[in-house]
């Protein structure tokens, strides 16, 4: 069986938790990181009609959506940062106290990003200049690529124990550049692609906001952000593979070739979806663009855990994993998975019977 | 045994960034918490028809609510998870460990408080007064989910209860202090969200005073659970396991005087939330309002600092010592050494005379440096200032009896000698007495004491005082 398929099931349950919440972490975070950066370039753009800025349905959504966006990034993180600990206890703590302060500076850098997308939705972001517009959402981006450099090097770090107590001495992480761009690469690059997926599908069906009928058809434009931005993951994924610790070896099986195989299937079926302004603008292909991004994400997710495995024993981490498993609470998370999942839609729906586009006056 | 490194930030404890972000989380969320029960009742007070200016306060509050607690609470969640790592690995580990489905269930109310309140944020002007209504409801019943489950995991730590015997997580996480804990912070979460509430009132400038009077009067209802908080504080101490009782109620200076700051502070509030708010029905302006919300912050930051304080010598009653080390590994520990599975060494740039100090501060960031600084916060030179070194190796080896709310230490004579040499040389300075070979008469000593303290602590299980519920 390929991997993860091929561990034991106590093993395999949280290694699938720990994937498929992380694809849903990455596609929100995906949002927030692309749509800041892409203000930033549409401020540049629209410098000389800055009411052009405001008025583009895309710039609309991502400024009424973001913090949302970023709210949705954090929740789903909270799950993946659970299942790591029960994954890989030991290298995600030491990870972190290696890191030590430098991983600290996540939560108040997170802090001021979550509130700086609330000013990009603000009326005071409307009446800034293009520049100074720039530079705020410049600011906020560059808080969240910086949140996921820690990221990327707290996973770089906890895959190197043999480097540990001499970067614990030094104070200096074991971090080679080439390791960490490619993989911070990987991830940008793709969240345009998410971006561009998610924002489409919201100006499809999304009515209550901002998004009107005629929107979709203009955001034609968003196709060169999603191919440039699957041509450079693909290049920057084989990068970050080659320059990983066991190199392509940690690929080089039947495993390997699966996913990535898998993977390159749906990066191409993204490719072709994205290569024309008439499907990139159509209803018809929403749903299936985003059904390939998920499952690129969560291919790219398995070859991630591929290398990581190849790093560290892992083997030794599995009786760890069968101690977890004994724990008893399994079926009391899986009913409630359901009950919060049936509370859920009870509640889009006690929203959809009552929802009329006429604002209610509050005041009266 | 899996050794993890640990960051020392001289003068400054670890401890301290971790109550400061514990404390600053708990105030976020449990106003997250009261603020959807708030909700719920003005929604209900505005479509009874008994207030209708509360419509207009409910959808105020919200965006309060949103960018505070939705905010600042959620990521401070986050951050609290990151700094136990950094106090105590260990610790966090056991907790996620034995509870990670009861965490994976808490994330989902997350999830769908969450979702329920963005509904809220997003339509509430879109929907019906009902579906408002419904919403709040969803919202305010996941947030409480969330300290429910929550509540049971940290009180855990405090009594552990029947799960030190079979690890039931049922026996864990009802354990005897879980009832007391959750009314208690149920009631504080409607205090905040009221004080919070009175303070929003006053910027409500299209109301007057009387509008706004009236809308006060209807937050200070939440105030009013507070009576039952000395019940409900006499409960969960007599569920306290004995010295942790003592501690709290003189034993310790320091915890008896965050637990009166938290009981005067909650005093106060209460009392002019229930004579002068909800009796007498008085005006509270904004800055009354921020004055008793920060009087509320005090009372929070002084009651968890006691439920932090008061487990020591534990992180996890009976399971686990507040540094890390587990009661059934000191044996282990006094015949190989604490040293002997720590691949770290100290970091560049420590100061050191030599070997011995070097092995010294080693045994100092294994077994100490969790709660203690060497000079700062809590610093171990300042403490042990007065104690000669006989006096000292004396207290080291019989730490659990020296000071019942300390862990035996946990390692060799040899260890011991070398923190009572890195200690007095960062004191005196002296290279030559700190470096100084061995002395087999001190060796022997030390040991003869460590064999008398043995290596159970003084409030172990042999020993429990708690209320175990069979």
């Amino acid at each position: 069986m390929p991997f993860p398929f091929d561990l034991p099931l106590t093993s395999l349950t949280y290694m699938l938790l720990y994937l498929a919440t992380f694809v849903t972490h990455h596609l929100s975070m995906h949002f927030v990181v692309a749509g800041c950066l892409t203000i930033v370039g549409a401020s540049v753009w629209y410098r000389t009609d800055q009411d052009a800025l405001l008025a583009n349905p895309v710039i609309k959504v991502l400024r009424d959506w973001m913090p949302f966006g970023l709210s949705a990034a954090i929740t789903f993180g909270v799950a993946p940062l659970l299942f790591v600990q029960i994954l890989e206890p030991y290298n995600f703590y030491t990870a972190n106290l290696l890191l030590g302060w430098r991983w600290m500076v996540v939560i108040p850098a997170l802090i001021a990003a979550f509130y700086l997308l609330y000013v990009l939705k603000s009326k005071w972001f409307e009446r800034l200049t293009w520049w100074q517009r720039a530079l705020v959402a410049a600011v906020n981006a560059g808080l969240f690529v910086f949140i996921g450099f820690c990221w990327t090097a707290n996973h770089l770090v906890s895959s190197q124990p043999d480097a540990w107590p001499e970067s614990f001495a030094s104070g200096v992480l074991p971090l080679a550049a080439m390791q960490v761009v490619s993989r911070s690469l990987v991830w940008l690059s793709v969240a345009f692609v998410s971006m561009s997926s998610v924002v489409t599908a919201q100006l499809a069906y999304l009515r209550e906001g901002t998004a009107t009928d005629e929107d979709l058809p203009t955001v034609g434009w968003l196709r060169w952000l999603s191919l440039a931005g699957l041509g450079m993951f693909a290049v920057a994924s084989l990068t970050a593979i080659g320059v990983s610790i066991p190199g392509f070896a940690a690929v080089n099986n039947a495993s390997g070739y699966l996913w990535l195989g898998l993977g390159i299937l749906l990066w191409g079926g993204q490719i072709a979806l994205w290569h024309s302004s008439a499907m990139a603008t159509s209803r018809s292909w929403i749903g299936l663009r985003l059904g390939l991004l998920a499952g690129m994400l969560f291919c790219g997710a398995v070859v991630r855990e591929l290398i990581r495995v190849a790093s560290i024993d892992f083997a030794a981490l599995i009786p760890k994993h069968e101690e977890a498993g004994e724990v008893q609470g399994f079926s009391l998370f899986l009913v409630t998975a359901v009950i919060v999942v049936g509370l859920m839609t009870l509640s889009v729906w006690w929203v959809r019977q009552s929802y009329q586009a006429e604002e209610v006056d509050i005041e009266s | 045994m899996e050794v993890f490194p640990v960051n020392q930030y001289d003068p400054l404890m670890p401890g301290i960034l971790m109550a400061i972000v514990a404390v600053v989380h708990v105030f976020l969320a449990q106003f997250a918490v009261g603020g959807g029960m708030l909700l719920c009742y003005f929604q209900w007070l505005a479509m009874s028809g008994r207030c209708p200016n509360a419509r207009l306060f409910v959808h105020g509050y919200f965006k309060w609510l949103v960018l505070i607690s939705f905010v600042a609470g959620a990521v401070t969640g986050v951050g609290i998870w990151f700094t136990a790592i950094q106090v105590s690995a260990p610790t966090i580990g056991e907790m996620i460990h034995n509870f990670h489905w009861i965490w994976a269930t808490e994330y989902l109310f997350f999830l769908l408080e969450i979702f329920a309140g963005y509904l809220f944020y997003r339509y509430h002007r879109h929907i019906s007064d009902a579906a408002c209504l419904k919403l709040l409801g969803m919202y305010a019943f996941a947030a409480w989910m969330s300290l429910f489950l929550i509540n049971g995991i940290i009180s855990w730590q405090l009594t552990p209860g029947g799960w030190i015997e079979g690890h039931s997580i049922l026996a864990g996480f009802f354990n005897p202090t879980f009832w007391p804990s959750l009314f208690f912070r149920t009631i504080v979460a409607l205090t905040l969200s009221g004080l919070v509430a009175c303070i929003v009132v006053n910027t409500m400038n299209k109301l007057d005073q009387e509008e706004k009077r009236k809308l006060i009067n209807y937050a200070a209802h939440l105030l009013v659970p507070m009576v039952l908080m000395p019940v409900l504080g006499g409960w969960f101490m007599l569920a306290m396991p004995e010295d942790s009782r003592g501690w709290i109620m003189g034993g310790s200076p320091a915890m008896t005087l965050f637990m009166n700051i938290s009981v005067g502070a909650s005093l106060a509030i209460g009392g002019y939330a229930f004579i002068g708010m909800f009796l007498q029905k008085l005006y509270i302006n904004g800055a009354t309002a921020t004055l008793l919300l920060m009087l509320a912050f005090g009372a929070t930051a002084g009651g968890e600092f006691v439920r932090e304080g008061s487990r020591k010598p534990y992180s996890i009653r009976y399971w686990m010592y507040s540094n890390g080390i587990f009661p059934d590994q000191v044996a282990q520990m006094r015949k190989e050494g604490c040293l002997a599975h720590d691949p770290y060494p100290l970091t560049d740039g420590t100061k050191v005379a030599g070997e011995i100090t070097t092995r010294g501060a080693k045994v100092f960031r294994r077994q100490c440096a969790v709660c203690h600084t060497v000079v700062g916060i809590n610093g171990v030179t300042d403490l042990t200032k007065t104690w000669d070194e006989d006096q000292m190796r004396m207290n080291f080896a019989k730490l659990q009896h020296t000071k019942p709310f300390m862990p035996p230490f946990a390692g060799t004579a040899e260890e011991l000698e070398s923190l009572v040499r890195y200690l007095k040389w960062v004191e005196h300075g002296d290279d030559d007495a700190a470096e100084a070979p061995l002395e087999d008469e001190a060796l022997a000593n030390i040991q003869k004491w460590l064999d008398a303290a043995g290596t159970e602590p003084v409030s172990g299980l042999e020993d429990r005082s708690d209320f175990v519920v069979k």
